[in-house]
């Protein structure tokens, strides 16, 4: 086993990113070999909201080489349209002028733009789960060449739709003709580009990257598992708004500091129009939307719905809301909610006496000084960044797979205590209220206290895998070492970590074996944590075996396994099952298998993985 | 066969569409005549000259299930002798009736979707998707990309009423005829189409506009290029197979588009149970699931005494939803399906007829299954002849 190297440990809740000192420098090379960040201009929302403050953007994208043009580490965007079957002509972003002025200028009529801000919100999007996890995104698909590419098609399709593929390993941005009645704030009959709007590519690039880090959460194994994609997604999206500090700041001033309110008193007035009947005459008294609430605002306009898709606070919360919504974008709505509302309660404990400052300032306007909404604009970029970060964090500790909602609450909050023992501004508490507001409760929990929602402790007799490495430096190296190091536990009692079919069984009395062919572990990740407390490495093993759901549907899978944390020295300190051997969870599965069939009503072999583009379409 | 029998189903071999002659009491009931613009086999013409010969050109009712050029194609093509018969009434589904504003809505709709469709055939050349073209083509009736298409022609005659306005009657679920089309003693249900507006909802075909129409139902597509022509550029990193995968990926919202046409028109299927001296005739023209879902609370009650079933859709992987095939118990029910090659259709995943759902169907009649394009294997209880097949119930 190494050793931990001396290293400087992050500050409590920012994110963790250990980057080594930098070797002493004779004074005259103190040139950089390259720039720390590329700047690059993109809309903060899409081209509907024009000019409007804050929605031309300058951001900071990590620096790398990019070669032929948008190929860097990880992404690689193409501009080919399959429908016109035709390339478009490249952006240069190493041109001179690119590089000193922050690349192209935002514009829809040119191709280069869009591909630079498809770029430029996928990049930002993959560094925000690499600052949350500590480690690198590693694509890996299913093909010959260039596996470890994401391909990024801004023009892929005539089609009002955008979508992650597994097969192509590839995001499909589509472009289409507004609707000519109802386009909102558009040009009716305009045309919509998918790959202008940040949240829509800041959400399918968030599809690719669960995917990477969970793969079976493509297997819609309960009606929770797609909808937990698509809420995440939108959780990823919707927090990137609020480090939009321009927006955020005049969002602040137009609501009185409450930025979860839906409309904001408009620019041009108090909104309440002509004084005696009420009615506003011009376009600068309406009232308007609260941008920051907003997701993918455009293509639904565009596609003739009068409000934005998806807003996630919509609804006061209900407690049987899971109990109606089977849809998934329905479902991930109320988990997204939950989150979002944990989020604004939050920032407005946190920052209560900001606004009671504010408020005894402004003579009981909305719109509150200008110092004030920067400090509250900072609190809630800050709040928001901790509360994306602790989402993205609990992916290591959810289960492999069939997730439901209630198990993300408990991964949230196991993963959260892990680095923070104590909850100094109340989130943990903060998020369990709001969850269980709207009805989200894990099974088999005696209470919704903090200490009852940590995953439990392995079974008795789970065997040690005292061969685990780590290298604080390079957190992927050992990586291979680690996976075959578990690969070899796992196979010696396959019961203890969920692998056996046989209910009978236990952990002593197992005889099951793995075949050699067989790979159930599919992945084991350092996690090093800073926190309060000294540094500790831990490693999170994610363990799945998959077999024939049943006699009659033997083209349907069913997957089971765990989810192990163990400590640097390899023992098994805490675990999510879900078990292969559980009926309940075959018998609810069979049930699905046998609805879907009488739904879709048809002699035809179910396709296992669900298309997320199946669930874009027509949303 | 002596004249020991009540009714008479006779089923012509006229390719991949349906023809179905029904006979009660000297009486007769044509029940669509029609096939596919792409079948590789076409009786139409003569089994339509066999119908005059057999019904001495009368005709008490004539059925059309729905507006598919496979079930429909006949009453254009052989206009002329159709114009010759003597026709009773004529039945079709209340979707078809143009002075209804919601069909009159849906109608318009589902033709500019068609005409789309056709018009990308166009644009696309050779590169066309098989299964588009074949859907496109039996939604107009059109034979080929250029031709305008047959089934206004067949519609015309059938709205008409072959020149009785009259005589035609717009059939909604619900409605039971007694001594239906002036044969005494036959009661017909109508099953489906519904008027239900959770079922409408559900049939309703997705926004034109969005697949590039104008507000006048015309195609705009060619002008969806999104970029001017100065940038398009002359190659690219793609290698020929990953290009070929992700275009084919990218055509499927066209296949989307194009089979939510025609769901839609195989759900606005007339579905008729006849009943006559206790035998009790199924008919459910090409409905798919959203049709037979509408009566679904019925299917108890009625599938367990069903003699006859005419398969739905040629033996489609989506018209015969196993669970209401399963409650066909009757010990001596009847199956026969019309249907034939259609390239455009076996190249895709699921080929018509669809091997799973005849294999299911045989386990559920035996041997009492009959398929036109293989007259010949058909045995007793069958009276094959060449170009059409009897059974006498």
């Amino acid at each position: 086993m190494s050793t931990v190297t001396d290293v400087h440990l992050p500050e409590p809740h920012l994110p963790i990113a250990i980057t080594p000192s930098p070797a002493p420098q004779p004074a005259e090379e103190i040139e950089r070999e390259h720039p720390k960040y590329r700047a690059l201009r993109v809309y903060a929302f899409d081209p509907s909201r024009g000019r409007r403050l804050g929605n031309y953007m300058t951001v900071r994208v990590k620096w790398e080489t990019l070669e032929n043009e948008l190929r860097g580490k990880q992404l690689h965007v193409i501009d080919y349209d399959a429908t016109n079957k035709r390339y478009y002509k490249s952006a240069k972003l190493n041109s001179e002028s690119a590089l000193i002025e922050g690349g192209y200028e935002p514009s829809e009529s040119d191709p280069r733009f869009h591909q630079q801000m498809v770029y430029a919100v996928a990049m930002q999007t993959i560094d925000i789960f690499e600052k949350a996890l500590g480690r690198d995104i590693v694509y890996s698909f299913n093909r010959q060449e260039d596996a470890n590419h994401l391909r990024v098609f801004p023009h892929a399709m005539s089609e009002p739709n955008a979508y992650y593929s597994r097969e192509l390993g590839a995001l499909l941005f589509g472009y289409f003709k507004a609707s000519l009645d109802d386009a909102g704030s558009g040009l009716p009959g305009g045309t919509v580009f998918n790959c202008l709007s940040h949240d829509i590519v800041a959400h399918e690039t968030t599809h690719s990257i669960i995917d990477t880090l969970r793969s079976s959460f493509m297997e819609p194994s309960n009606p929770d598992v797609p909808a937990f994609h698509e809420a995440f997604a939108d959780i990823v999206a919707l927090f990137q708004h609020f480090s939009f500090e321009d927006v955020v700041r005049d969002t602040l001033r137009r609501s009185g500091g409450i930025l979860h309110r839906f409309n904001l008193t408009p620019r041009g007035g108090n909104g309440k129009g002509d004084s005696e009947g009420n009615k506003i005459f011009i376009v600068g008294e309406m009232p308007e939307g609260n941008p920051l609430l907003d997701l993918a605002r455009q293509f639904g306009e565009s596609m003739g719905r009068r409000s934005a898709l998806r807003s996630a606070l919509g609804v006061p919360p209900d407690p049987h809301a899971l109990d109606k919504a089977t849809e998934p974008h329905e479902r991930g709505a109320v988990l997204v909610a939950a989150v979002f509302d944990a989020f604004f309660s939050a920032f407005m404990e946190r920052s209560a006496d900001l606004i009671r400052l504010a408020r005894a300032s402004s003579g009981g306007s909305d719109d509150i000084h200008p110092d004030v909404a920067a400090r509250l604009a900072k609190e809630a970029a800050r709040t928001a960044q901790h509360f994306c970060t602790m989402c993205i964090r609990a992916i290591d500790y959810c289960p492999p797979v069939d997730i439901t909602f209630g198990e993300f609450l408990r991964a949230l909050i196991t993963a959260d205590t892990m680095l923070y023992a104590s909850d100094e501004h109340d989130y943990r508490e903060t998020l369990i209220a709001a969850f269980r507001a709207r009805g989200i409760y894990p099974d088999g929990v005696v209470s919704l206290a903090e200490e009852s929602l940590l995953w439990d402790k392995p079974m008795a007799g789970t065997p040690v895998c005292p061969g685990l490495k780590f290298n604080l430096l390079e957190p992927d190296h050992h990586l291979e070492n680690n996976r075959k190091e578990l690969e070899a536990t796992v196979r010696t009692n396959p019961f203890c970590f969920g692998l056996c079919e046989d209910d009978s069984h236990s952990c002593s009395t197992c005889t099951c074996k793995v075949s050699e062919d067989e790979r159930v572990v599919k992945s084991v990740n350092t996690v090093i944590r800073g926190g309060e407390q000294r540094p500790k490495v831990e490693f999170v093993g994610e363990i799945v075996r998959t077999v024939a759901l049943d006699k009659d549907h033997p083209e349907e899978k069913f997957s089971g396994g765990s989810t192990v944390v163990f400590d640097s020295a390899g023992h098994p300190i805490m675990v999510v099952y879900k078990k292969l051997s559980s009926r309940w969870r075959r018998e609810n599965q069979v049930k699905r298998a046998q609805a879907a069939m009488v739904a879709a009503p048809t002699y035809v072999d179910s396709s296992r993985q669900m298309r997320l583009s199946s669930i874009h379409r027509g949303c | 066969m002596d004249n020991n029998w009540n009714v008479r189903v006779r089923m012509y071999r006229v390719g991949f569409g349906d023809c179905f002659l029904v006979t009660i009491a000297g009486k007769h009931i044509l029940i669509d005549c029609g096939v596919h613009t792409q079948s590789e086999f076409k009786g139409i013409a003569e089994a339509v000259q066999a119908i005059k010969t057999a019904t001495d050109g009368k005709l008490a009712v004539v059925v059309a299930t729905h507006a598919h050029a496979d079930h429909i194609s006949g009453f254009g093509t052989e206009a002329e002798t159709f114009q010759e018969l003597e026709v009773g009434e004529v039945w079709m589904p209340w979707l078809e009736d143009l002075s209804d504003d919601v069909a009159k809505t849906l109608h318009t709709k589902t033709a500019a979707l068609a005409g789309l469709l056709h018009a990308h055939l166009n644009v696309a050349g050779a590169a066309a998707d098989p299964l588009v073209e074949g859907i496109a083509l039996n939604a107009l009736g059109a034979v080929g990309r250029s031709s305008t298409g047959n089934n206004a022609k067949a519609l015309e005659l059938l709205r008409g009423g072959f020149g009785d306005k009259q005589r035609t009657k717009y059939l909604r679920a619900g409605e039971v005829l007694q001594d239906a089309g002036g044969i005494k003693g036959l009661t017909v249900r109508v099953l489906a189409p519904s008027d239900d507006t959770k079922f409408l909802s559900r049939m309703n075909p997705p926004e034109a506009q969005l697949y590039g129409l104008d507000e006048n139902g015309q195609p705009t597509i060619e002008e969806l290029v999104p970029f001017a022509e100065r940038w398009k550029a002359d190659g690219g990193p793609l290698d020929a197979d990953y290009q070929k995968l992700l275009n084919d990926t990218v055509a499927m919202p066209l296949q989307a588009l194009a089979l939510s046409v025609d769901n839609y028109l195989n759900n606005t299927s007339l579905c008729l149970l006849m009943t006559y001296k206790g035998k009790k005739l199924l008919f459910p023209g090409d409905a798919q699931w959203g049709n037979w879902q509408s009566w679904q609370n019925e299917w108890d009650d009625i599938l367990g005494e069903i003699d006859f079933y005419k398969v739905g859709h040629h033996g489609s992987h989506n018209a015969t939803p196993h669970e209401a095939l399963a409650k066909m118990t009757g010990k001596s029910v009847v199956a026969m399906a019309s249907t034939d090659t259609v390239k455009s259709f076996n190249k895709g995943k699921f080929p018509v007829p669809y091997d799973k759902l005849v294999t299911a169907v045989k386990e559920q009649v035996g041997n009492r299954y009959a398929q036109s394009d293989q007259l010949s294997n058909a045995g007793a209880p069958f009276e094959a002849e060449q170009g059409w097949c009897d059974y006498f119930v």
